[in-house]
C-alpha cells in the first residue's frame, strides 16, 4: 500500500474504491499514450477523466513568460482530468512522461452518475488536496534539500522506478519543476547532497 | 459566480450556486464565531464542514518551531473542512479574523447529498487545488514586490460592481500577516511597503493599508 504522506507524487488513489474503479473501468473507453505526449493541453478543450492504468505523467502550469511548475506526477490507479466538470478549457498540461495506459470516461458520463460515484470522486479529490497542501507547506517550512529528500522518498515508494516504464533514474528538470526551482539549483544541490552523503543509499539508484 | 483566479483570498465562487447553499442549510446549524476564534485547529480531527455565510477567517499552518504560513484569506461562500471526509487530521488551523457566522454540518451528511450537492463540492475541491498551484507558482517564481502587489489586489478586490469613479480600498493586514501569507519575512513586507508608499502607491497607518487598485495594476503592467 502506498502512504499516505505524498507530496510530489500521487498514486493507487483508487485503493479500496473497488466498487468504483469498476464502475468507472464499465463506461470508459482504453486509450494508450505515447510517453511525451500531453493528453490535456493548457488553453484546450478537456472532456475526459482518466483513470491511470499503467505508467506515470505529470499535470503542471505554464506561465506566460515560459516558466513552468510541475503540480504532481500521478502513477497507476489515479485519476486525473476533473477540473473538466469545473471547466471546459483546460488551465493545466497533462503530460505522459512514460507510456501511459489510461481508462477514459467522458465528462457527461460522469454529470450523470449516481452519488455513490461521485462520492469516491469527492474523496479522490479530497486526498488530492492533502497532498497539495502538503506540497505547500513542504515549500514554506523545509530548506531545499529538506524537498529533495522529501521527493526522492516519494519517488521511491510510489515504485515508479519498477513500473514498466522503461525510466530508471530521475530527470532532473522534472525534480526542479517540482520543487519550483532552477535546474541549476537542483543539479547543483543534489551534487552537494550526494558529496556531503546526505543522500541515502537507496534513493541514490534513482540518480 | 466568479472565474477570477485567485491564490491567496477566496473568491464568493458559491454565486450561482444558491440551490447548494439552499440544500446545505437545511441540514446545518448556524454558528457566530467571535474574532480570534477557532473553527478548527491544524492535528485536530475534522468532524464538521463550515460554510462561511459572513465575516472572514484565516487558514495557517504551523510548523513545529512556531513559524507560521497563511494559506489563505476565506470569505463568504467559502466550504471548509473537506480534508475531514477522509478521516483526515486538519492541516490548517482556522481562525476568525472578524466576527463569522457559518453554517455548520457533520460531515456523515455528505454521504447522504444528491449528485447536484457532489459535483458543486468536486468542483469547488477542483478550485481549491488550482489556486493552491497558482500560489505556489507564483511564490517561487515572483519578486516580493509583485506577490505584495498581487495580494494586496487579491485583498482589496470588492464584490460590489465598480462605479463610474474609483475609490480608494482601504484593508487591515499587518507586515507579519502578509508576510506569512506571501512567504517572506516581515522586514523585506516592511521594506517593499515603506518604498511603495514612497512613491505613493499605497499609504498605510497602523494595519490599515489605503490604495487604487488601478495605481497597483499599473504598476504589475509595467513589470
Amino acid at each position: 500500500m502506498y502512504n499516505n504522506q505524498w507530496s510530489y507524487i500521487c498514486g493507487y488513489l483508487t485503493e479500496g474504491q473497488d466498487r468504483f474503479v469498476e464502475n468507472f473501468l464499465r463506461e470508459a473507453v482504453i486509450k494508450e499514450f505515447p510517453g511525451k505526449v500531453h493528453m490535456i493541453r493548457q488553453g484546450e478543450e478537456s472532456s475526459y477523466l482518466y483513470l491511470i492504468l499503467n505508467g506515470y505523467l505529470e499535470t503542471y502550469l505554464l506561465m506566460e513568460d515560459g516558466r513552468k511548475k510541475t503540480n504532481m506526477i500521478f502513477t497507476s490507479m489515479s485519476v486525473v482530468g476533473v477540473s473538466c466538470l469545473d471547466e471546459p478549457v483546460s488551465r493545466v498540461n497533462l503530460r505522459c512522461l512514460s507510456r501511459v495506459k489510461a481508462a477514459a470516461v467522458h465528462k457527461s458520463t460522469v454529470l450523470s452518475w449516481p452519488p455513490d460515484m461521485l462520492l469516491s470522486l469527492a474523496m479522490l479529490q479530497t486526498l488530492k488536496m492533502q497532498g497539495v497542501y502538503r506540497q505547500l507547506r513542504e515549500q514554506a517550512f523545509l530548506s531545499v534539500e529538506e524537498q529533495i529528500l522529501k521527493f526522492l522518498r516519494d519517488w521511491r515508494e510510489s515504485g515508479i522506478s519498477e513500473m514498466q516504464t522503461g525510466i530508471k533514474g530521475i530527470n532532473r528538470q522534472l525534480l526542479a519543476d517540482s520543487l519550483g526551482i532552477s535546474r541549476v539549483q537542483a543539479v547543483n544541490t543534489l551534487n552537494r547532497m550526494l558529496q556531503q552523503g546526505k543522500i541515502p543509499e537507496e534513493a541514490k539508484e534513482f540518480l | 459566480m466568479s472565474d477570477r483566479t485567485f491564490s491567496y483570498m477566496s473568491t464568493d465562487w458559491l454565486q450561482g450556486h444558491e440551490v447548494f447553499i439552499e440544500k446545505f442549510m437545511e441540514h446545518a446549524d448556524v454558528r457566530f464565531f467571535k474574532k480570534g476564534e477557532f473553527l478548527f485547529r491544524q492535528n485536530e480531527n475534522l468532524n464538521e464542514l463550515f460554510l462561511i455565510l459572513k465575516g472572514t477567517v484565516e487558514s495557517f499552518f504551523e510548523s513545529e518551531s512556531g513559524k507560521q504560513k497563511i494559506t489563505s484569506i476565506i470569505r463568504r461562500g467559502m466550504l471548509v473542512g473537506m480534508a475531514g471526509l477522509n478521516d483526515y487530521e486538519g492541516h490548517h488551523t482556522l481562525r476568525c479574523r472578524t466576527a463569522v457566522i457559518a453554517g455548520v454540518m457533520p460531515k456523515e451528511a455528505v454521504y447522504e447529498w444528491d449528485s447536484a450537492m457532489l459535483l458543486a463540492l468536486i468542483q469547488m475541491q477542483t478550485r481549491k487545488i488550482r489556486a493552491t498551484y497558482i500560489q505556489m507558482m507564483n511564490q517561487s517564481s515572483q519578486t516580493i514586490e509583485t506577490r505584495i502587489l498581487n495580494f494586496l489586489l487579491e485583498a482589496g478586490l470588492n464584490e460590489d460592481e465598480p462605479g463610474p469613479v474609483e475609490i480608494p480600498v482601504s484593508i487591515e493586514f499587518s507586515k507579519q500577516e502578509i508576510a506569512n501569507i506571501i512567504s517572506s519575512t516581515r522586514e523585506r513586507v516592511n521594506q517593499i511597503m515603506n518604498d511603495l508608499e514612497k512613491r505613493r502607491i499605497i499609504q498605510t497607518e497602523g494595519k490599515e493599508i489605503r490604495f487604487y487598485p488601478s495605481k497597483v495594476r499599473n504598476l504589475l503592467t509595467l513589470k
